[in-house]
């Protein structure tokens, strides 16, 4: 803890890493090179966190792509107007030997700007028009995420292996979840609910950020902030056409329910930061059994794990794990005395000893 | 090509050490792991090595009751997860404040570091096609970009969390 994290660094040091950086911004560097750079990362841990805190700031920059070329040209022109009204004349950074050459291809790289303009809005329309025709249907795959944002500003993010449907109309927004799990981040409308239905489960808020879970005939609902009103039945999501008749139960900002064909479970404490860890890309267990652990990973990843030994679906398990990164979970396992783990193919096999 | 590395570079980093700075002693671990490294001069780029072990102590940290063992992994692989919709109003925010943060630096540059810095960053043109815009060489190229990224730093503390 009496490490100097926020002492000035060297400033010595900071140039080099700023020099370095750039370097392998510049293209492949020969092996030489990167073994000088791994000598000079070694010679103390400020040289890593000069490196670390120079790679912050150049990543916070806009980047190329991000930035529409009519507003890079408006800052080149602002840059190229002071150079020519010498407003600031800092002769130091023009090295003398260089800045006698002549400019050749002034403008080229302008031109090819204003192409790239062009194109832009070309794109723009292109990826407008494939969404229109997917008509309001949102998948994600294993080990995918998803952000969509809807006209009204609201805002859903989809968990890996997530279906979904947006039916926005006049008085109403609906949103369909098929499949998976999603956050909705809910723009306050009075005049147009917002509902999701998910299988028997009708989830209605106005200005609200809830989650979502379907998983089998079962939808958790957990929400983050606002409340919202759940109505459990057994009517399917796709024969309701209008807003639900009543409100079965309340569930407010920390609380969570499970609404099963059944009805609706009572509204309980939520461990919120478990319930949405998939959005930081990452499975958070707490005395959670096995048999639920392997449905989340096997969400996340384009492998299955199977467990062999049925008294293994209640074993516990906590920890954090990333969702990204799903071999970090296996590897747990792996470590663990009491479990086998073979892989075959595309399976990952448990099995107790 | 640099910048599309770039921008795979800022989404590995914002989503592996955005919360960098709550690990108090990272580069102290890091430094501590790279000593440790075995057969170093194997690996093949120590930049994205570098990354990767800052990532892994920064997620190390922040679980709570284990120390799971964590695969290495390269830059690619962790890139492209959260791929960012131009409609998104947040990301859209964040972007103005970082335009504006950027538009104070440049503002601050001498005018052709600021234009090496504009079209390598936003308009993702190599060290050689600035150098020729320019009409200098690819070293002074070099210079002035890293000049402009040590400025970045400095007009950057106590902007960005």
């Amino acid at each position: 803890m009496t490490e100097p994290m926020n002492e000035p660094l060297n400033e010595q040091i900071l140039t080099e890493a700023s020099a370095w950086f750039i370097e392998y911004r510049s293209g492949p560097l020969s092996a030489s090179a990167h073994e000088e750079f791994m000598a000079w990362l070694r010679r103390s841990p400020e040289h890593i966190r000069a490196y670390l805190e120079v790679s912050r700031g150049y990543v916070e920059l806009p980047a190329s792509g991000e930035v529409p070329p009519p507003e890079i040209e408006r800052l080149l022109a602002k840059a190229r107007s002071r150079e020519t009204d010498g407003v600031v004349a800092l002769e130091e950074w023009t090295p003398r030997a260089t800045a006698l050459r002549p400019p050749p291809q002034k403008g080229a790289l302008r031109r090819r700007l204003a192409v790239a303009a062009s194109l832009f809005l070309v794109l723009g329309g292109a990826v407008g028009g494939y969404l229109f025709t997917q008509r309001g249907l949102y998948t994600t795959g294993p080990g995918e995420a998803r952000t969509v944002t809807l006209e009204d500003a609201s805002r859903i993010e989809l968990n890996a292996r997530t279906r979904l449907r947006v039916r926005y109309s006049a008085g109403l927004r609906e949103v369909d979840l098929l499949d998976g799990q999603a956050l909705f981040q809910v723009a306050k409308d009075h005049t147009r609910p917002f509902i999701v239905h998910s299988g028997t489960a009708q989830v209605r808020a106005v200005g609200t950020e809830f989650d979502v879970y379907r998983r089998g005939p079962d939808t958790t609902v957990t929400v983050l902030e606002g409340t919202v009103a759940v109505v459990g039945g057994s009517n399917p999501a796709s024969d309701s056409t209008g807003p639900p008749a009543a409100a079965n139960v309340l569930v407010t900002a920390g609380e969570q329910a499970v609404i099963s064909p059944q009805g609706s479970g009572k509204p309980r404490a939520a461990n919120v930061s478990a319930a949405t860890a998939w959005t930081r890309g990452q499975l958070e267990f707490e005395e959670t059994p096995l048999s639920e652990v392997a449905d989340e990973f096997n969400r996340s990843s384009t492998r299955t794990l199977v467990l062999k030994s049925p008294q293994l679906a209640q074993m516990r398990i906590n920890g954090v794990y990333s969702s990204v990164d799903p071999t970090s979970l296996i590897l747990f396992l792996k470590s663990q005395p009491d479990l086998i783990v073979t892989e075959e193919g595309n399976e990952i096999q448990v099995r107790a000893h | 090509m640099a910048a599309k590395y770039g921008g795979r570079l800022r989404r590995f980093l914002k989503s592996r050490l955005s919360n960098a700075s709550d690990v108090p002693d990272l580069a102290q671990e890091v430094f501590l792991r790279l000593m440790r490294a075995p057969n170093h001069e194997d690996i093949r780029s120590p930049e994205a090595y570098l990354f990767t072990v800052a990532s892994h102590v920064v997620h190390q940290h922040h679980q709570k009751q284990f120390t799971a063992p964590v695969s290495l992994e390269t830059i690619e692989g962790f890139a492209g997860r959260h791929l960012a919709s131009g409609d998104d109003p947040t990301a859209r925010t964040e972007l103005l404040e970082r335009m504006a943060h950027l538009e104070r630096t440049l503002d601050q540059l001498p005018p052709r570091v600021a234009r090496s810095l504009i079209l390598h960053r936003l308009g993702g043109h190599s060290i050689a096609e600035i150098a020729s815009d320019l009409g200098v060489a690819e070293i002074t190229v070099k210079k002035y970009l890293a000049r402009a990224l040590l400025h970045c730093r400095t007009v950057g503390e106590g902007i960005s969390p």
